[in-house]
């Protein structure tokens, strides 16, 4: 592999502001994934039983999984 | 925000901007593809080679910078050496001299001291045959005088007669034990 | 503005202002984006095929622009992003880089003026490519038990809770990150165009049959903005072009990473 002038072959010298960015990125993508599977669940389940409580559980389960996630991913020091 | 509102404001009428349009999906796909070949082929490797390349020329000038400072330095170390060993050299020779100048006095010294020696040797030697001359001819001298004057005393010449010697000789022995002293 | 004559004489640009017909008659399927992706595609191989075409050690100035883009995308976005193993793909994510901002900036380019990238279909499947891409490399790299596995199951969570967390780590990885990569790039193109639309045709629409001193004034001013907007499109063109290879980068090194 080639190397050009400016030295950036260090291992995994990556900006913060770049890891930032991602993690921004990361950490929206887990709390919306989390509410479109549980709350999608939730909202299959009541749209079957005609009873609108397991989509507002499913809701906010998936929004709290999500963020706990975040916290598990990002959040811990 | 003025993006927002105008994305929905704008989702109520047309066709929906959420649908894929199948011939442009085909068409940028191709373009999409045929670009990056291209590029791979035969663009990206030239600047790569360029990097590589002048990464490589940046090296060698180090390298050489670094071969003519090593060279520098051992021309350095070859003189600082050359200059220690003459250093030496000047050092040794001046032992040397010092060395030979103080054989040289020694030999000076022992030298005229022998001659003095020698001299004052021969100074004695001298002295001591001249006083034995000295003494011998007084000693004849006076032998002679004696006779003279006992020859004068008596009006007989007793040159010949054999026991004018005796005579002599008893007169100096008899002259040499009483006045012992005078002559040394 | 007086919203009622708005309203009678102006019709508010909207999606179907994003729907060409055929630019060659009727029954061809060539239209305006398709052009503009032809065009793009010439321009960005054609400007790097004469700047490497006579590469020397000591660049002329449009070797110098080449190599500083290619640059750019290698050293800023690949190998910060990846590390040394980053080289693999810097084909890839330059070709990504170009392609779309290309595309992107067909939107202020006199007469072509539409961003090509606002059709959904583009960003698809550059999202779907880049997602393929970096699934195969965590695949390939974990195996396909492994990286599963790692992607939904880290370590250091009683298991009861991975039937809370698994679907919604595979769901983040899989399907919201080349959703959010086409979405973003496709919105932000989509309604930077409707706004410059907007400002232009409002302005004409307020000179021409408007009119009044009202209308001379709002008319102008609106014009006047559309050219302020025109360069703030410029940067939000190039920034999305950049977000998203970036984002493809960081996907690649993350997948390129043992723990996800």
């Amino acid at each position: 592999m080639a190397t050009d002038g400016p030295d950036r072959t260090a291992p995994d010298v990556r900006g913060d502001a770049r890891k930032g960015e991602a993690d921004a990125w990361g950490a929206f993508g887990l709390v919306v994934s989390g509410v479109l599977v549980w709350g999608g669940v939730g909202w299959f389940v009541s749209d079957r039983l005609d009873n609108r409580l397991p989509l507002l559980v499913g809701l906010l389960v998936g929004m709290f999984a999500g963020l706990y996630l975040v916290w598990f991913r990002y959040g811990r020091a | 925000m003025a993006h927002l509102s105008a994305v929905v404001l704008a989702a109520d009428e047309g066709p929906s901007p959420l649908l894929p349009h199948v011939s442009e999906l085909i068409v940028g796909l191709v373009a999409f593809t045929l670009l990056f070949l291209f590029l791979r082929a035969k663009v990206f490797p030239i600047f790569e080679q360029t990097f590589t390349d002048r990464t490589e020329s940046i090296e060698g000038e180090l390298a050489r910078a670094a071969s003519e400072r090593a060279e520098a330095q051992k021309l350095l170390s070859q003189y600082q050496q050359q200059l220690a060993e003459a250093r030496e050299e000047a050092g040794r020779i001046r032992t040397e001299a010092q060395a030979q100048r103080a054989q040289i006095v020694e030999e000076a010294r022992v030298e005229a001291r022998e001659e003095a020696t020698r001299i004052t040797t021969a100074a004695t030697a001298q002295i001591a045959s001249e006083r034995q001359q000295a003494l011998a001819e007084l000693r004849r001298e006076v032998g002679a005088l004696a006779v003279d004057l006992a020859s004068r005393i008596v009006g007989e010449s007793l040159e010949d007669d054999a026991r004018q010697r005796g005579t002599v000789d008893r007169f100096l022995a008899d002259l040499e034990g009483t006045q012992p002293a005078g002559i040394q | 503005m007086d919203t009622s004559v708005l309203a009678e004489g102006f019709v508010s640009p909207g999606p179907g202002d994003f729907e060409y017909s055929p630019l060659f008659g009727e029954g061809t399927f060539f239209t305006k984006p398709m052009l503009i992706i032809v065009l793009g595609t010439l321009l960005v191989a054609v400007f790097f095929y004469l700047a490497a075409r006579r590469a020397t050690r000591v660049p002329g100035k449009l070797q110098f622009a080449g190599e500083s883009a290619y640059g750019f995308v290698r050293n800023s976005i690949a190998l910060d992003s990846i590390g040394k193993e980053g080289m693999r793909y810097v084909p890839y994510l330059a070709t990504l880089f170009f392609f779309i901002a290309v595309l992107n900036v067909a939107g202020i380019v006199p007469v072509l003026q539409f961003p090509a990238t606002s059709r959904i279909a583009i960003p698809l499947f550059l999202a779907v490519i880049s997602c393929i891409i970096f699934n195969s490399i965590g695949i390939k790299r974990q195996g396909f038990v492994g990286y599963f596995k790692a992607m939904m199951f880290p370590p250091g969570i009683p298991w009861p809770v991975y039937i809370l967390l698994a679907p919604i780590e595979f769901f983040s990885t899989v399907i919201v990150r080349p959703v959010t990569l086409c979405l973003r790039l496709t919105f932000n193109m989509f309604a930077g165009h409707l706004v410059l639309l907007l400002f232009i045709l409002g302005g004409e629409y307020l000179l021409r049959d408007y009119g009044g001193p009202v209308g001379v004034v709002a008319g102008s001013v609106s014009l006047l903005g559309s050219i302020v907007l025109t360069f703030f499109e410029g940067f939000v063109q190039l920034l999305q072009a950049y977000v998203f290879t970036l984002l493809s980068a960081l996907y690649i090194g993350g997948a390129l990473l043992d723990e996800h």
